[in-house]
């Protein structure tokens, strides 16, 4: 329970975080439009923006949940933690890129 | 014997000098250990504090570990980003060297704060700049002779290093402000002198001696008040005397070497040594740099409090540095962040290196004080002066010293500035004092108008307790001010708080209270106004702040109607209103001129009847003229009561007849108030029920059985116009109205139900209740629409560059 607690609060947290601030800075936008070919005119509205930031919050989260428990030397905490954000932003943003090419957009 | 009064306050007066000095030595001294202290502790607690930044370490190192990752399978994706093919070789290598360092910061950190300590613990800038090792102390026995020198052992407390360490660097100070001269001039410390404690005893005569004479003659001033001040101060007066007697009593004499002080100084960090030796002074045989020497002190405390402040903001800069060391260190690997590996190393080493700088200061200070050549100034006849001067410079010097460091390193001197309000203000040291003065006036503002209450002023402007108050009420008031303004008092504090905070000096603070004070008084008065006008009660308040708290949150999370929406609403609302108003004004204007047609209390019948005659004595024959003569004649005798202008006349009568003979004058106002009333409430009535009698017509049937169309008001059919026209207007309006969006969205469940219901029999009644169904239906009141749509109107003028309000 305690687990799922701290889960929780730290997917709120990273939440606000990439809701104000990292979004801006990652610009996805972008990185969706030339991954999945989508139009050229597309736009990120502000339900994207919230879907966005509510899948970097859970890979983030994910990741640092997992890690953060884990009795191993930093370096290969860091190494770990980074193939499995790799693993996750292709997988859940494939998932985001197929949804917004069936929309046509 | 005027001679040797001269001489004895001289003396005295040197004695109060060095007593003076040897306080602010003496705080120099702790706070120079507290500087050494505070650099060498860790000042965030060990275990869970440790937890805390690992966990922090970890978090930000993947949020930034993500961000390159992000950026990573952009360039991958987007061929713009990496436009020469090599830029994601580029990222991937320093990665790995990256990796690499984020590794190694924990430990680089604790090397540097190991390093830091074992410079500090074992004195090396002192030692390296003024050349003394301190590691070797004197000792002394219990009557104060010395013992000679020894060794402190390593394995003594590094507390009573560094407090030695402090002492010295005090020590070489003192040494350069004050020393002994022989015979022949030459400075020597070996020099026996007569040091005494006469000028304590003097001193302390003197001080006492007045605060006593300062006491009897407040007492004597103060006697014909009867305040008990008089008494207050005859006692201060007699202690300050029996002090007096005691300093002159404690008058001893001992014999005493300079440097047999100075050792006793930097052994046990006893500066008021110094004062022993006014008598020598005054007597020629020590040189002292009085006055000059109290302010290199306080100069002196000046610096090492605003370098104690300056240690703890570095510590706290280090901690940050190192948790955030990922960021930096993570970002580095993106192309367009290159730079930041090279400044992050840059502004790490800068401030861990800034306490050495520090150290260094004080050490050129000491030096630089304790190394004048004060035999070669005694050449002069105005050393005094020339001294005075070469110390001052010596001063003025060490307070341009960090900007000659950073001119000369390079490192950035805005971190070693001097100015201590600045750093009190940047410390929020303003921001606690607004919170505390703020506070307190406040306090005792709510307090002074709960007392104030129970007293009055006489004509003299002295304030007394009112007629039958007794202390006890005037405490209980007192009581109740503290309890009442509790709430107000945290509200202000921070609000004062907030301002002062942003305060640069003391008068911008004390301007942050005042405002805090003002702005807290303006807000009770919204709250007892609030209170007022939600009926007083607690449930009408608390429904109140339900219904405001909920629209705000609707406000906050957007649900709120949007500009257009508003802009409809608001037009709906101010369209049937001045419709309404016209209605309103016309029905007034007819029936101020017409008085004498109107009546209170008629039935329908008797208001077809009553028209269908005017309209006969108007229009009819002769015959018929003169029936409805006689008939409104008789209808008028026996409604006469009724008629708004002899109710009118009456209300005046009441007025302008005066008091009957057994009347009082309660009796009387009461007479004219209830007729001036049914007046009022007449005219109201009337204006009210103007519309609908004088638009419908109505049907009369007269004695034979024949059925006549009678006019609402026979006179009033030009009034009876306008107003249909009116009428027909917000008719109008009410269809279009009930079309849009504004209306039916907003009212949940029933689409068009505001509307609907009334639009069938549209009158000016039915207007007044669309508007108040269209309020609730919005759930905003009229003052709420207006508000929102303004606050609106003014972001949009503002988006579109036109700025100010509408």
């Amino acid at each position: 329970m305690q687990y799922l607690l701290n889960f929780l609060m730290l997917l709120i947290l990273m939440f606000l975080t990439n809701y104000f601030i990292l979004n801006d800075i990652l610009n996805i936008n972008e990185y969706l439009k030339k991954r999945f070919k989508l139009k050229k005119n597309f736009k990120a509205t502000k339900k994207l923006k919230i879907i966005t930031s509510i899948i970097n919050s859970f890979i983030l989260s994910t990741v640092i949940s997992l890690v953060i428990y884990l009795n191993i030397n930093l370096f290969f905490k860091f190494i770990i933690s980074f193939i499995i954000l790799l693993i996750l932003i292709y997988l859940l943003y494939g998932l985001l890129g197929k949804y917004l090419q069936r929309k046509k957009l | 014997m005027l001679f040797g009064f001269i001489l004895d306050f001289e003396e005295s007066m040197i004695g109060f000098l060095l007593w003076l000095d040897s306080i602010f030595y003496n705080v120099f001294t702790n706070l120079y250990k507290t500087f050494l202290n505070i650099s060498n502790l860790n000042i965030f607690v060990e275990g869970s504090f440790n937890n805390i930044i690992n966990n922090l370490y970890i978090i930000i190192g993947i949020v930034a570990l993500f961000i390159f990752a992000m950026m990573l399978l952009r360039m991958m994706v987007d061929a713009e980003v990496n436009k020469s093919g090599k830029q994601i070789f580029d990222m991937i290598k320093r990665f790995v060297i990256v990796s690499i360092i984020i590794v190694l910061v924990p430990t680089m950190f604790n090397f540097l704060k190991d390093f830091q300590t074992s410079i500090l613990a074992r004195n090396v800038i002192p030692n390296f700049i003024l050349g003394s090792s301190t590691t070797e102390v004197d000792t002394f026995d219990e009557d104060g002779n010395n013992l000679g020198k020894r060794t402190l052992s390593s394995s003594e407390a590094s507390s009573l290093l560094l407090q030695t360490y402090a002492n010295n660097m005090t020590v070489e100070i003192i040494s350069g402000l004050m020393y002994p001269i022989d015979e022949e001039g030459n400075i020597t410390d070996d020099l026996t002198i007569n040091a005494n404690k006469f000028f304590k005893g003097s001193t302390k005569a003197w001080l006492y001696g007045g605060l006593c004479v300062a006491g009897v003659v407040v007492g004597i001033v103060t006697v014909g008040t009867g305040t008990g001040v008089a008494l207050v101060a005859c006692g201060a007066g007699a202690l300050a005397g029996n002090l007096a007697i005691s300093g002159i009593e404690a008058v001893t004499a001992s014999s005493y070497t300079w440097s047999y002080a100075k050792a006793h100084m930097v052994a046990y960090g006893d500066f008021s040594q110094i004062t022993l030796f006014a008598n020598a002074i005054q007597q020629g045989q020590m040189h002292y740099s009085a006055i000059v020497s109290t302010l290199v002190a306080f100069f002196l405390c000046y610096l090492v409090a605003s370098f104690c402040i300056d240690v703890v903001i570095r510590i706290a800069k280090l901690t940050f540095y190192e948790v955030t060391a990922p960021i930096c260190l993570l970002l580095s690997i993106i192309p367009q962040q290159k730079d930041l590996l090279g400044k992050w190393f840059k502004v790490v080493i800068t401030t861990w290196a800034e306490i050495f700088l520090r150290i260094f200061l004080m050490c050129t200070v000491a030096l630089l004080v304790g190394n004048i050549d004060f035999e070669a100034l005694h050449l002069s006849i105005f050393h005094p002066i020339v001294s005075t001067f070469v110390i001052c410079g010596i001063v003025i010097f060490a307070k341009s010293l960090p900007k000659i460091i950073s001119e000369l390193t390079g490192i950035n001197s805005n971190n070693m500035k001097l100015n201590l309000r600045e750093k009190l203000a940047a410390g929020s040291a303003y921001a606690v004092g607004g919170i505390i003065f703020g506070g307190a006036k406040r306090l005792s503002r709510g307090v002074t108008k709960q007392v104030k209450d129970n007293l009055e002023q006489d004509e003299n402007g002295h304030w007394h307790r009112k007629n039958g108050v007794g202390w006890s009420r005037v405490i209980r008031s007192a009581a109740k001010g503290v309890v009442t303004s509790i709430p107000s008092v945290v509200t202000t504090q921070i609000t004062a708080g907030i301002s002062g905070y942003q305060a640069k000096n003391f008068r911008e603070m004390l301007n942050a209270v005042n405002n805090a004070n003002t702005q807290s008084e303006e807000k009770s008065e919204k709250i007892k106004k609030y209170i007022a006008d939600h009926g007083g009660t607690l449930e009408g308040v608390g429904l109140g702040l339900i219904t405001s708290s909920f629209e705000a949150f609707k406000n906050y999370i957007g649900l709120t109607p949007d500009y257009s929406v508003l802009k409809e609403q608001r037009e709906a609302v101010d369209d049937i209103s001045k419709t309404l108003k016209a209605i309103k004004s016309a029905s007034e204007d007819y029936i101020e001129k017409h008085k004498s047609e109107f009546y209170i209390n008629l039935s329908e019948e008797d208001i077809a009847e009553l028209n269908y005659y005017r309209k006969l004595e108007k229009e009819g024959n002769a015959t018929e003229q003169a029936t409805a003569r006689n008939w409104l004649q008789n209808f008028d005798q026996n409604h006469l009561s009724n008629r708004l202008d002899v109710i009118e006349a009456v209300a005046s009568a009441a007025k302008s007849g005066g008091k009957n003979a057994n009347e009082t004058d309660e009796q009387y106002a009461a007479r004219i108030a209830k007729a001036t009333n049914n007046y009022n409430e007449a005219f109201k009535k009337m204006v009210d029920n103007f519309a609908s009698r004088a638009t419908v017509t109505r049907t009369y049937t007269d004695a034979f059985g024949v059925v006549h169309n009678v006019n609402g008001h026979y006179g009033a059919e030009k009034e009876a116009a306008s107003i249909m026209a009116n009428l027909g207007a917000i008719n109008d309006k009410l269809k279009d109205y009930s079309t849009k969006a504004v209306v039916r969205t907003l009212r949940d469940g029933t689409p068009d139900g505001v509307v609907e219901s009334t639009i069938g029999e549209i009158n000016a009644n039915n207007a007044t209740k669309f508007i108040k169904e269209l309020k609730n239906a919005t759930e905003i009141t009229e003052a709420n629409i207006i508000r929102q749509y303004e606050e609106l109107q003014r972001k949009n003028n503002k988006r579109n560059g036109k700025g100010g309000s509408n």
